[in-house]
């Protein structure tokens, strides 16, 4: 009996080592989507926005963004829409960019990762920084691994009697 | 024989005592008859040898039995290994058509019967019982290959990567435009559309949110980094 149980225990070890796990499965998956050459320039579309509690609302400018009105957005009451603008980001330039109040923002594509799987969008690997004039800085470093299409934030700086909100968003 | 009978014979004269050899053969009753008449005639006058054929009769009478015990033992050999075979024939022969003769023989008739049964249905039923184990093994190591590979995604795959309402910042200190609660993402398992690889807030304060797009907190998330403006280098 004892030989019994030895004989299947190692029977259903070899079996399941022969076979691969699902994580490696997906590991070895064909498909993910061919990555970009290393030279192509992405879009960015970088809003600044106006967050103040003057009661004037939202901008329509700016668009559908229900984020705005829960936390930590809700803090203000009136956003507007002080700037658009589209950006080339090209792996390994940063690209910059005056705002309102004298800062420089400096995006920079730092990668671009290819879909897990292949319904999916593929992802990059933005960097964003701010500088304040005078040398200070506002934003030393931040590094967002970002899916196509979606938007982070960067908020927080003070100006005219509010603070500025900056949207980035990697086009797909 | 016949020629040694004769040349003995022809040896041995009518009124000369019979040699040790031909007392011998007289006890076998392998001498002519000419001779056989002599030889038992002159027993009855000599004493001496007829001493001597008694003990040659008594010699050949002690072979005769030994010989007899041997094949007497033989005997009671084949007549245990006969009834064994007829004890357990019935079986036997029922099932194999032949008989088996066993290497030896038992003085009862219990173990052979033992023997057999040891040697049924249990090795089989555990052979049959290894093979309907491994054959299960096999056959799910075969369907975990075949899973793996149509990129199936495993159950807790999402599980891993949930999207994270840590605070990378400080947690004290908000600036006080900002509120107090963080919005939780705990437990969401849609991986969020931009996820804060590395982040440096330098001598600020800073938060990171997740801010949930609609009204489902499970739903998907947008990142917002807020930092505070009035510490060192603020306006």
């Amino acid at each position: 009996m004892r030989f019994l149980a030895s004989a299947i225990t190692a029977m259903m070890v070899l079996a399941l080592g022969a076979s691969p796990s699902p994580a490696v499965a997906q590991e070895k998956a064909p498909a993910p989507a061919p990555a970009a050459p290393a030279d192509a320039a992405i879009t960015s579309e970088v809003v600044v926005l106006h967050a103040t509690n003057d009661g004037t609302g939202i901008d329509p400018k700016i668009g559908k963004m229900p984020e705005l009105g829960k936390p930590p957005f809700s803090a203000y009451n009136s956003y507007k829409l002080l700037d658009r603008l589209k950006i080339s980001l090209r792996k390994g330039t940063p690209t910059t960019t005056k705002l309102p109040n004298g800062s420089v923002l400096m995006v920079s594509l730092k990668d671009v990762v290819a879909a897990k799987k292949q319904d999916e969008p593929k992802r990059f690997v933005v960097s964003a920084s701010i500088q304040k004039p005078g040398g200070n800085t506002f934003l030393p470093l931040l590094e967002v691994n970002a899916k196509a299409g979606e938007s982070f934030f960067v908020a927080g700086q003070q100006h005219m009697g509010g603070v500025l909100v900056l949207g980035i968003k990697v086009a797909p | 024989m016949s020629t040694a009978n004769s040349s003995k014979a022809n040896h041995g004269d009518a009124s000369s005592p019979p040699t040790d050899l031909e007392l011998m053969l007289y006890v076998d009753g392998e001498l002519d008859e000419a001779r056989h008449r002599q030889v038992e005639d002159y027993l009855l006058h000599d004493p001496r040898c007829r001493a001597k054929v008694a003990g040659l009769v008594t010699a050949a009478d002690m072979i005769r039995d030994s010989a007899l015990a041997a094949s007497a033992a033989d005997g009671i050999a084949d007549g245990v290994m006969a009834k064994i075979l007829e004890e357990k024939g019935g079986t036997t022969k029922a099932s194999g058509g032949a008989v088996v003769q066993p290497l030896a023989a038992s003085p009862s008739g219990d173990a052979p019967r033992a023997r057999t049964r040891l040697q049924g249905s249990p090795a089989n039923d555990n052979a049959r019982g290894i093979f309907a184990l491994t054959a299960l093994a096999v056959a799910a190591a075969a369907a975990m290959m075949v899973w793996g590979r149509t990129g199936a995604e495993a159950p807790s795959a999402e599980l891993t990567a949930p999207a994270p309402s840590a605070v990378l910042a400080p947690p004290a200190a908000a600036p006080a435009h900002e509120p107090a609660a963080v919005p939780s993402a705990e437990g969401e398992i849609i991986e969020p559309g931009v996820e804060v690889a590395a982040v440096d807030f330098g001598a600020r304060m800073g938060t990171i949110f997740y801010v949930p797009r609609e009204a489902a907190a499970s739903g998907p998330t947008t990142t917002v980094v807020w930092l505070s403006d009035d510490g060192p280098g603020g306006q």
